[in-house]
């Protein structure tokens, strides 16, 4: 929408509209195992009045605040795992930092170019469904020393699962690579934080989709204080979406423990390749 | 004391710091967008401004509405929209709370590795809080 048609609505409009969309999102988002910053940023981007910098801004913030709020419901409920949280977050950390820092020298087209690429990207990664019945890599010496195995009783079927989790070294390199990406587009990772578990490291599906909130909820943190201080978060932006996100967070993490995965995965698919579409066009000029 | 239940008394402490503060700051958050949006503390910058501002980018935005990045928001924290900045930054600091917490907790059950992880993470938390890391880089004051 163009900038002239914004001003011509009050100002209040756009908050509620926002407000709206991000208790949706954070519904979604939990149940699919995905960070609300990597719908957020995209749908917001494209289909609201508001610069790049501060959908971004708010994109890391909430992204942050819906992990917050989902993390200790999985903690309790011993779907995540703080053990296997505490390296990868690391790692994922200070490349965070890094890509914060580097998105403002980038310009905008390009950033919205990129981000629809990396959106449609996500969508394919998606389609590649992770598997409910990972192989579990052999235990490395480095899983072993941090003792990345455990018990977890899946709350759906009330069966207890044993885990372990190996190839440490690439699954750090992974979340080097993840910590970048969502520092620069203000972006959640669960996206790739899942599949980097389970695929990579061996870890249920559902341990892994638990665990990736957590660790959203420590990696986004810095990179939260780096565009904050920056001056990219606008308070009438970051204030309605933080609160939706945190309310349909919390909503949507009740329904984690009873409800697949799967049935919400098909449209946040469609979602994701609808807005990766529209904000790639976006950023070629194609679609203003 | 075994594995699972090491992990599990540290998940529980973890969930027990997440969950007060993510409240506490989500009922800091919306007092603050009442006091804003009600106009109980009157804005820098005009609401019926934003909607000129709001498409610009960050530097155009700091430049047109003369408002401070990096700690300089402090200063006008008395105001309805930079009174928000209170909450945001209590959000921003749960996990650093979090993982003091944490690294007391792998301290007091000899966990060496994962106490030095811990620490590690708090490092970088407080160096992206400090604001350092953008002056460092150039952008913010």
């Amino acid at each position: 929408m163009h900038a002239a048609d914004t001003t011509a609505l009050a100002w209040w409009f756009w908050p509620i509209a926002l407000f709206a969309a991000c208790f949706a999102l954070g519904v979604v988002a939990v149940i699919a195992g995905v960070g609300g910053g990597v719908l957020f940023v995209p749908i917001v981007g494209s289909f609201f009045p508001f610069h790049l910098d501060f959908v971004r801004g708010a994109g890391v913030l909430l992204a942050l605040a819906g992990a917050m709020s989902a993390a200790p419901h999985l903690l309790r409920d011993g779907l995540a795992s703080l053990r296997l949280a505490i390296p990868v977050s690391l790692a994922g950390s200070v490349f965070s930092i890094l890509g914060a820092l580097a998105s403002f020298a980038v310009p905008t087209h390009a950033l919205e170019t990129s981000l629809g690429v990396l959106i449609l990207m996500i969508t394919g990664l998606m389609l590649i469904a992770p598997s409910a019945h990972a192989r579990a890599p052999g235990s490395d010496r480095l899983a072993a020393a941090l003792g990345l195995r455990g018990t977890y009783v899946d709350p759906a079927t009330g069966e207890p699962t044993s885990w372990h989790a190996g190839r440490v070294v690439p699954g750090l390199l992974a979340f080097s690579v993840i910590g970048f990406v969502g520092g620069l587009f203000g972006l959640g990772a669960g996206w790739a934080n899942v599949p980097a578990f389970n695929l990579l490291m061996g870890v249920p599906l559902k341990l892994a989709a638990g665990t990736s909130g957590l660790v959203i909820s420590v990696v986004n943190a810095p990179a939260a204080w780096v565009y904050f201080l920056e001056g990219s978060m606008l308070p009438v932006i970051v204030a309605p979406s933080l609160l939706g996100v945190m309310l349909g967070a919390q909503a949507g993490a009740r329904l984690f423990r009873v409800m697949p995965a799967a049935h919400v995965r098909l449209s946040v698919i469609a979602l994701l390749l609808f807005a990766g579409t529209r904000v790639l066009l976006k950023g070629l000029g194609l679609w203003t | 004391m075994d594995l699972n239940r090491r992990e599990q008394e540290a998940n529980a402490d973890y969930a027990r710091c997440a969950s007060v503060g993510t409240r506490i700051a989500l009922a800091v958050i919306v007092a603050e967008l009442l006091a804003y949006v009600s106009g109980a503390l009157s804005p820098y910058v005009p609401l019926e401004e934003l909607p000129r501002l709001w498409h610009m980018s960050m530097r155009e935005y700091l430049a047109a509405a003369r408002v401070p990045a990096g700690w300089g928001w402090v200063a006008l924290a008395g105001r309805g929209d930079y009174v928000n900045f209170i909450g945001i930054a209590l959000l921003a600091s749960i996990t650093l709370v979090c993982y003091l917490r944490a690294l007391q907790g792998f301290l007091r059950r000899g966990e060496r590795l994962y106490a030095a992880l811990a620490a590690a993470q708090l490092l970088v938390l407080l160096a992206a809080a400090s604001g350092l890391l953008n002056w460092a880089a150039g952008s913010s004051p």
